[in-house]
C-alpha cells in the first residue's frame, strides 16, 4: 500500500521556511513566552542552517513555546519548542520531519537477511515538474537511510528494494520543492512524482542539486546549469548565451572576449562535443562567434562534464555540454515574445493532447541587420566596401507524446542560419559582392521504452548537419559588364542510430549500456566557379565518408556507505578511406565519503576524437572546416586524471577542488603556409587543400579548481578560481619549442551572483577576472628577402632582387609563440530583472550593463607604423561599457 | 523612421562602444632591442655560384629603405666541416658571392655549416643538409580566358610540374620560366614576354610513394585577338630541406596575415643562432623545351 500520511489530498510534504525572522526578533524582545511555531522553525533554519518538513496545514496557527536555551543541541530544543503542540519530530534524511504525534510509526529498520529471505522490489517512475509535466532529469530520488538514485535524462529512475513494510522516498532538485513520500513496499511500484516549482523566496528548500552533495556521485568535474541561472545572468546586450555562462565555470576558459568558444582545462575550441537533444552540433556560433546558436528559451537542462567523463559521452577530448530542449507544457497553452537590441523572439508551448502530448516552438531573428554588419566589419580593418549586412534566425521545434506507460517517443530539431554580406563599386561596368552563409541543422527521434520497470531503453534515430558557403560575385551594372561568381563549400552530415539501455538491477547497482553507430559525410574543398565568359561552370568537391561504431557500458556501484565507484568503457571502431582505427577508453570514478559532508573524489578517462576542426584562429567562425581523422592526421587522443574533494560547509554552501592532469596526442595545428577560406578570398579556394594545412602535435595540461558555490536561497551564485598551465608542441612549429596556446590564462577568477529582492525583482552580477593571455607580437623588424622572389610579389629587375627579392617591406619579426602576455582581463556585468504580473499577462523588463566600470580590456594588440614614423603599440578593445534594455511578454 | 533612428543608435552602440582602440607604450613589447645579422643564404649542388645576403635587423621595426640595412663589410664563410671558403660582398650584385670552380663542392646528403661575422663581436652560424635530387616526370601547360574586355584579354596558365615521390615527409618547390611571343592583330612586330609561375613551397607528409605534383600560374595579358606562341620553357623541380620551407612559408604568411582579429599568429622561422634569416639547401632538376 502506498499512503501519503501528512497532508489529506496532497502526495507533497514540502519544506517550509518562514518570512517571519523580523517578527520574531520584535516579539522576543517584548518579552513573550509563546511565539508561533513556524517563527521557531524560521529561526532554527535561519541559526543553525536546519531544514524541516512539515504539512504547512498542521503547523500554521500553532503556537510554540519558546526554548529556555537556544544554545542546546537541536534535539532537545526541538522538543522544547514543540512541547504541548501534539507535534512531534524525527530525522528524515538531512532534515527533521515535523508530523503529528499519531502519526505512523516510522519504517522499521531492514530485516535482517541471515534471519529471513526478502524478496525485492522496484520502485520506479518518473518525476515531473508539477504545472508543465516537463520530465526532469537529473533529480536525486533518496530512500531514506537506503540508497540513493538520480533520474536519467528522461527523467526516468528505479530503486531495487528489500520487501518492507514502508519506506520514506525523499525527492528533490534544484529550483523545485522536495517532496516526501511514504510507500509500502509489498510489491513492485510505479509512480509519478510532481515536483512542485519553487517560486516563494525563503522556501526552506533543501541543499543544492541533491546529486551534487558530497558523496552522492561518483562524478567529478561535472556542473549543472540550470536554465533560470542562464536567464538571469547578465548578458552582452541582453542576449542569453549558454556557452558564455558556462565561461563562467573554474576550468572553463573564453578565446576571444565575447566568444561563445570553450576551451576547457587547457583543450582546443574544437575538442567540445556540443549536443543538442542527442544530436551534435558541428559550429555553435552565430554571428562569428558573438552568440551561440543555443535558444536559451528552448532549453530544459544543461550539463557539462569536463573530466571524469561517462562511458555514454566520447568522441572529443576536452568536455561534453549536454543540453536537452524542453518538452512543452502538457497542461495548458503558454506564449512568450521578447525583444532585444540583437533578436527578437518568440515561444510557443501547450499540450497536443493533455497530458499526454505536448510541442515546443521557439524562435528568434536578429533586429538590425545592417548594425550587425557594421559592427563585424569595423573589428575587420581591412574591410571595404558598403551596405554590410549580418544577420542570423533559429528555430527549435519539439513534439512528444506518451504511447503508453511504456512507450514515449520525441521528435525535436533544430535549424539556424547566419548571413554576412556586402559589396561595392567594382568599375564602370561591374560591382562586387562577398557573401557567407553558415547553419547547422540537426534532428532527433527519440523512442523510450520500459522493458520492465528496471530496464530502461532509448532508441535515437539522429541528423546532424553543418553548411557553409562564401562566395565573391563581379555583378554587371553595365551591358559591358561580365558576370563572374566564385564559391566555395564545404560541411558534413551526420546520421546516427543510438540505442541506450538504463539496467536497475540490484540495490547498488545501476548499468547503462549502449551502442552508437555514425555516419558522417563531408563536403570539403567545395568549389565551383561560374564565368560569363567561358560558357558551363568550373565545379569540384571532395566528397569524404566515415564510420564510427561505439559501444560502451559502465556500472554505478555503491559498495557500501562510504565508497561508490563508476567504472566502465568505451570502445570504438572508426573506419576511414578503407583503413581503420580501434580505440579502447578506460572510464573509472570512485568516491571516498569521508563523512557525511566531505568526499574525496578521482577519476580516469581516456578520450578520442574522430573528427577535426581546422581553424586559424581557434575562434569557431565559420569558415573552419571539418575534417576526417585520417592515417595522416590520426585522431586526437587525451587521458585525464582528477582528484578532487567536496565539502558540504552547510546545507546551502558547498565548497569542491579539484586537481587534473591531462596529456594530449595528435592535436591539431596549422603548420606554416597554411591556406584557409576567409571571408572575402573566395577566388582562392580552389588552391586550397586541408590536409596540407595540418600539422600535429602534444599538448599537456594542469590545473587546480577551486568552487564555493550556494544554488538555493535569495542569494545564489558561486565563487570560481583556477590556475592552469597549458603547453602544447609541434615539431612543425615555433622551431619545435613548447609554447603556450593562446587561450593559456594562468588564473581566473569569477563570481557569479544572484539576489532575489522580491519575487519580481532580481538584481544579478558577474565579475570576472583571468591574467592576460599569451599572444605573439614583433620584436624587431627585417628585410623581407627570399629566395628567387619567394614569399611575395616581387618587381625583380636587379640580379640582387632576382636571386633574393626585394629588401621591402620590412618584416616585423615574431621570433617564438606567444611570449607576449596580454594585461589582466576583468569585467563586471550587472542585470536588474523586473517582472509584472498582471492577470493573464506577465511582462518582464531586463536592464543591464555589461562592462558597468569600462575596462578595456585587450581583444588584441596591434603594432602599427604611424605616418610620422612613429612605432605605436594600439590596444584593440570590445565592450567597454554596453548598456542594454530588453522585454519579453508571457501569456 | 523610428527603425532608422533605432538603426542609427544600435550602430553607434556597437561600432562605438563595443570597439575602442588605445595607443600603449611599445615597450611593454619584450622587445629585440639589440640590431643583429640577418642573413640568408641557399646552397644547392647545381648552382655555379655561392651566394648569400647580409643585413641588419631594425629594433624599431620602422621601415627605413633609407639608409638601407644592408650589410657589406661581414665575414661570410661556408664549411663542410673539412674545408671551407669565403663569400666577398660584390658592390655589383649587392650580395655576398664566390665562384668555387671545384674547390668546394655542394654534394647531396652532405651538411654544411654557415658562419657571418661583423667586427663587433656580432657573430650567427647556422647548419644545412643538401637533399637529394627528384626528377621531373612531366609538366603540364593549360590556358584559359580568365576575363575579356573591349581592349584587353586576361590570359591565365596554370603550369603544373609531376614527379614520382619517393614518400614521407619532403618539402619541395617549382621553379618556371616561359619565354612567350605575342603577335598582335595589328600586325607588329612579336612582343616577347618572360613570365614566371607563381609556384610556392611544398609540404608532403605521404606515407609512401606515389605520384606528387605542384601547381603554378601566372596571367597574361594581352589585346584582344594576339595569337601567343610560347617559344621556350624550362621548369625545375627544387627538392628542399625544411629550413628553405618554413623561411618561405612563414615569411609569406608574415606579409600576407598582419595582426587581424580572424587570423591566426604567425611567427617567422630562423635557423640562425644569434640572429635572424635563413640558411638552406635543395637539390634541383631542371627541364628545358
Amino acid at each position: 500500500m502506498r499512503y501519503r500520511p501528512l497532508h489529506a489530498g496532497s502526495c507533497l510534504i514540502y519544506t517550509h521556511r518562514l518570512l517571519a525572522g523580523l517578527l520574531f526578533m520584535v516579539s522576543t524582545a517584548l518579552g513573550q513566552s509563546r511565539l508561533s511555531l513556524q517563527e521557531g522553525l524560521q529561526k532554527l533554519n535561519q541559526k543553525r542552517g536546519l531544514y524541516f518538513l512539515y504539512d504547512p496545514a498542521v503547523i500554521n496557527g500553532r503556537s510554540a513555546s519558546v526554548p529556555t536555551d537556544w544554545s542546546l543541541p537541536t534535539e532537545p530544543l526541538l522538543t522544547q519548542l514543540l512541547r504541548g503542540t501534539q507535534l512531534s519530530f524525527r530525522k528524515v534524511g538531512d532534515c527533521y520531519l515535523i508530523e503529528a504525534a499519531t502519526a505512523p510509526a516510522p519504517p522499521p529498520p531492514p530485516v535482517s537477511r541471515a534471519s529471513q529471505p526478502t524478496r525485492r522490489y522496484t520502485i520506479s517512475g518518473y518525476v515531473k515538474e508539477q504545472n508543465s509535466g516537463e520530465q526532469l532529469a537529473g533529480a536525486m530520488v533518496y530512500v531514506v537511510g537506503k540508497v540513493a538514485t538520480t533520474t536519467n535524462a528522461y527523467g526516468y529512475f528505479a530503486l531495487s528494494l528489500p520487501a518492507s513494510d514502508d519506506v520514506e522516498l525523499l525527492v528533490s532538485l534544484v529550483g523545485y520543492q522536495r517532496v516526501y513520500e511514504r510507500i509500502r513496499l509489498d510489491r513492485n511500484q510505479s509512480i509519478n512524482i510532481l515536483l512542485p516549482n519553487n517560486d516563494q523566496l525563503d522556501e526552506v528548500v533543501l541543499v543544492a542539486d541533491a546529486s551534487e552533495r558530497a558523496g552522492a556521485s561518483p562524478q567529478t568535474s561535472q556542473h549543472s546549469m540550470p536554465v533560470a541561472t542562464l536567464n538571469e545572468l547578465p548578458a552582452v546586450l541582453g542576449e542569453k548565451d549558454v556557452l558564455k555562462t558556462l565561461q563562467l565555470l573554474p576550468g572553463v576558459q573564453k578565446g576571444l572576449d565575447g566568444q561563445a568558444g570553450l576551451h576547457v582545462r587547457g583543450g582546443g575550441g574544437d575538442q567540445n562535443l556540443l549536443i543538442l537533444d542527442d544530436a551534435p552540433v558541428y559550429n555553435a556560433n552565430h554571428l562569428f562567434g558573438f552568440f551561440s546558436v543555443f535558444n536559451v528559451d528552448a532549453l530544459k537542462n544543461t550539463t557539462m562534464q569536463k573530466g571524469g567523463f561517462s562511458a555514454r559521452y566520447g568522441g572529443r577530448l576536452s568536455s561534453v555540454v549536454d543540453m536537452t530542449m524542453r518538452d512543452g507544457n502538457r497542461q495548458t497553452h503558454h506564449g512568450e515574445i521578447g525583444t532585444g537590441l540583437v533578436t527578437s523572439r518568440l515561444l510557443l508551448e501547450g499540450p497536443l493532447i493533455k497530458n499526454k502530448a505536448s510541442f515546443l516552438l521557439t524562435a528568434r531573428r536578429t533586429n538590425f541587420p545592417s548594425a550587425l554588419g557594421n559592427f563585424v566589419v569595423g573589428l575587420l580593418d581591412n574591410f571595404t566596401g558598403t551596405d554590410w549586412k549580418a544577420n542570423f534566425y533559429d528555430l527549435n521545434m519539439k513534439v512528444n507524446a506518451d504511447l503508453d506507460r511504456r512507450n514515449q517517443l520525441y521528435l525535436s530539431s533544430y535549424f539556424g542560419r547566419d548571413f554576412f554580406g556586402g559589396g561595392d563599386s567594382l568599375d564602370q561596368n561591374r560591382r562586387w559582392e562577398n557573401g557567407i552563409r553558415w547553419g547547422n541543422a540537426t534532428g532527433t527521434l527519440r523512442w523510450n521504452h520500459l522493458f520492465s520497470e528496471r530496464l530502461f531503453s532509448n532508441l535515437s534515430l539522429i541528423y546532424s548537419n553543418y553548411y557553409f558557403s562564401s562566395h565573391t560575385r563581379f555583378i554587371p551594372t553595365s551591358p559591358d559588364g561580365v558576370a563572374q561568381t566564385w564559391r566555395s563549400f564545404d560541411g558534413l552530415t551526420d546520421y546516427s542510430a543510438k540505442y541506450d539501455l538504463d539496467y536497475f538491477p540490484r540495490l547498488h547497482h545501476q548499468i547503462r549500456a549502449g551502442v552508437i553507430l555514425t555516419r558522417r559525410t563531408f563536403r570539403l574543398n567545395g568549389y565551383e566557379l561560374l564565368n560569363a565568359i567561358t560558357p558551363g561552370q568550373q565545379t569540384s568537391v571532395e566528397h569524404n565518408q566515415s564510420q564510427e561504431t561505439s559501444v560502451y557500458a559502465e556500472d554505478e556501484w555503491t559498495t557500501n556507505n562510504r565508497l561508490t565507484l563508476k567504472a566502465g568503457g568505451r570502445v570504438t571502431r572508426y573506419r576511414v578511406q578503407g583503413q581503420s582505427f580501434f580505440r579502447a577508453e578506460p572510464r573509472l570514478s570512485i568516491t571516498v565519503r569521508l563523512t557525511d559532508k566531505t568526499a574525496l573524489r578521482s577519476s580516469y578517462a581516456e578520450m578520442n576524437q574522430f573528427v577535426h576542426q581546422l581553424t586559424n584562429t581557434g575562434q569557431g567562425l565559420p569558415t573552419d572546416l571539418w575534417v576526417p581523422a585520417t592515417d595522416r592526421v590520426r585522431p586526437q587522443q587525451a587521458r585525464q586524471f582528477v582528484l578532487a574533494a567536496v565539502h558540504d560547509l552547510t546545507p546551502k554552501w558547498q565548497l569542491s577542488l579539484e586537481v587534473y592532469q591531462k596529456q594530449m596526442q595528435h592535436i591539431i595545428g596549422y603548420h606554416p603556409n597554411a591556406d584557409f577560406i576567409g571571408i572575402t578570398n573566395t577566388q582562392d579556394a580552389a588552391n586550397i587543400q586541408w590536409e596540407r594545412n595540418v600539422t600535429t602535435g602534444n599538448g599537456s595540461a594542469s590545473g587546480v579548481e577551486l568552487m564555493l558555490q550556494r544554488k538555493v536561497g535569495r542569494l545564489s551564485g558561486w565563487l570560481a578560481y583556477t590556475w592552469a598551465i597549458t603547453r602544447w608542441r609541434f615539431d612543425e612549429l615555433n622551431n619545435g619549442q613548447p609554447f603556450y596556446p593562446n587561450h593559456d590564462r594562468r588564473h581566473t577568477l569569477s563570481w557569479v551572483g544572484t539576489y532575489a529582492i522580491r519575487s519580481t525583482l532580481k538584481l544579478s552580477a558577474n565579475w570576472m577576472f583571468s591574467s592576460g593571455n599569451p599572444q605573439s607580437l614583433p620584436v624587431s623588424g627585417i628585410p623581407s628577402f627570399g629566395h628567387l622572389g619567394l614569399g611575395k610579389p616581387n618587381d625583380l629587375n636587379t640580379p640582387s632582387e632576382q636571386l633574393f627579392g626585394t629588401e621591402g617591406p620590412l618584416v616585423q619579426v615574431r621570433r617564438s609563440f606567444n611570449t607576449f602576455r596580454a594585461e589582466p582581463f576583468h569585467r563586471l556585468d550587472l542585470t536588474l530583472q523586473k517582472s509584472y504580473v498582471a492577470r493573464r499577462l506577465t511582462h518582464l523588463v531586463e536592464l543591464g550593463i555589461v562592462n558597468a566600470y569600462g575596462r578595456r580590456n585587450p581583444l588584441y594588440y596591434d603594432l602599427h607604423l604611424e605616418e610620422n614614423n612613429q612605432l605605436t603599440l594600439k590596444r584593440i578593445s570590445l565592450f567597454t561599457f554596453i548598456p542594454s534594455v530588453n522585454y519579453t511578454l508571457r501569456f | 523612421m523610428v527603425r532608422a533612428g533605432l538603426v542609427f543608435f544600435f550602430s553607434w552602440l556597437l561600432v562605438g562602444c563595443l570597439k575602442t582602440t588605445d595607443s600603449i607604450d611599445p615597450n611593454r613589447l619584450a622587445a629585440d632591442r639589440q640590431s643583429k645579422l640577418y642573413v640568408l643564404c641557399f646552397i644547392s649542388p647545381q648552382d655555379t655560384l655561392l651566394t648569400a645576403k647580409v643585413a641588419m635587423s631594425e629594433p624599431q621595426i620602422i621601415a627605413t629603405l633609407e639608409p638601407t640595412l644592408l650589410v657589406k663589410t661581414a665575414t661570410v664563410t661556408l664549411s663542410d666541416g673539412q674545408a671551407s671558403i669565403p663569400l666577398l660582398y660584390s658592390d655589383s650584385l649587392g650580395y655576398y658571392v664566390t665562384r668555387p670552380l671545384g674547390r668546394f663542392r655542394i654534394r647531396a646528403g652532405q651538411t654544411y655549416q654557415l658562419t657571418v661575422s661583423m667586427g663587433d663581436d656580432r657573430r650567427v652560424q647556422a647548419t644545412a643538409t643538401v637533399p637529394p635530387a627528384i626528377p621531373i616526370g612531366q609538366v603540364r601547360i593549360d590556358s584559359s580566358i580568365l576575363a575579356q574586355t573591349g581592349n584587353r584579354t586576361s590570359i591565365r596558365y596554370t603550369t603544373t610540374i609531376d614527379w614520382a615521390s619517393p614518400g614521407g615527409l619532403n618539402y619541395y618547390r617549382g621553379w618556371g620560366e616561359l619565354t612567350q611571343t605575342i603577335q598582335t592583330q595589328q600586325g607588329r612586330l612579336p612582343e616577347t614576354r618572360i613570365s614566371r609561375p607563381d609556384f610556392f613551397v611544398l609540404r608532403e607528409n605521404n606515407t609512401g610513394p606515389g605520384p606528387y605534383s605542384t601547381t603554378g600560374s601566372f596571367t597574361l595579358t594581352v589585346t584582344p585577338g594576339s595569337l601567343v606562341r610560347t617559344a621556350r620553357t624550362r621548369f625545375g623541380l627544387f627538392n628542399t630541406d625544411q629550413n628553405y620551407y618554413q623561411y618561405h612559408a612563414t615569411l609569406r604568411e608574415q606579409l600576407n596575415t598582419p595582426n587581424s582579429l580572424f587570423a591566426g599568429t604567425p611567427v617567422l622561422f630562423s635557423n640562425m643562432e644569434g640572429g635572424y634569416g635563413v640558411f638552406a639547401a635543395y637539390n634541383a632538376t631542371y627541364i628545358s623545351r
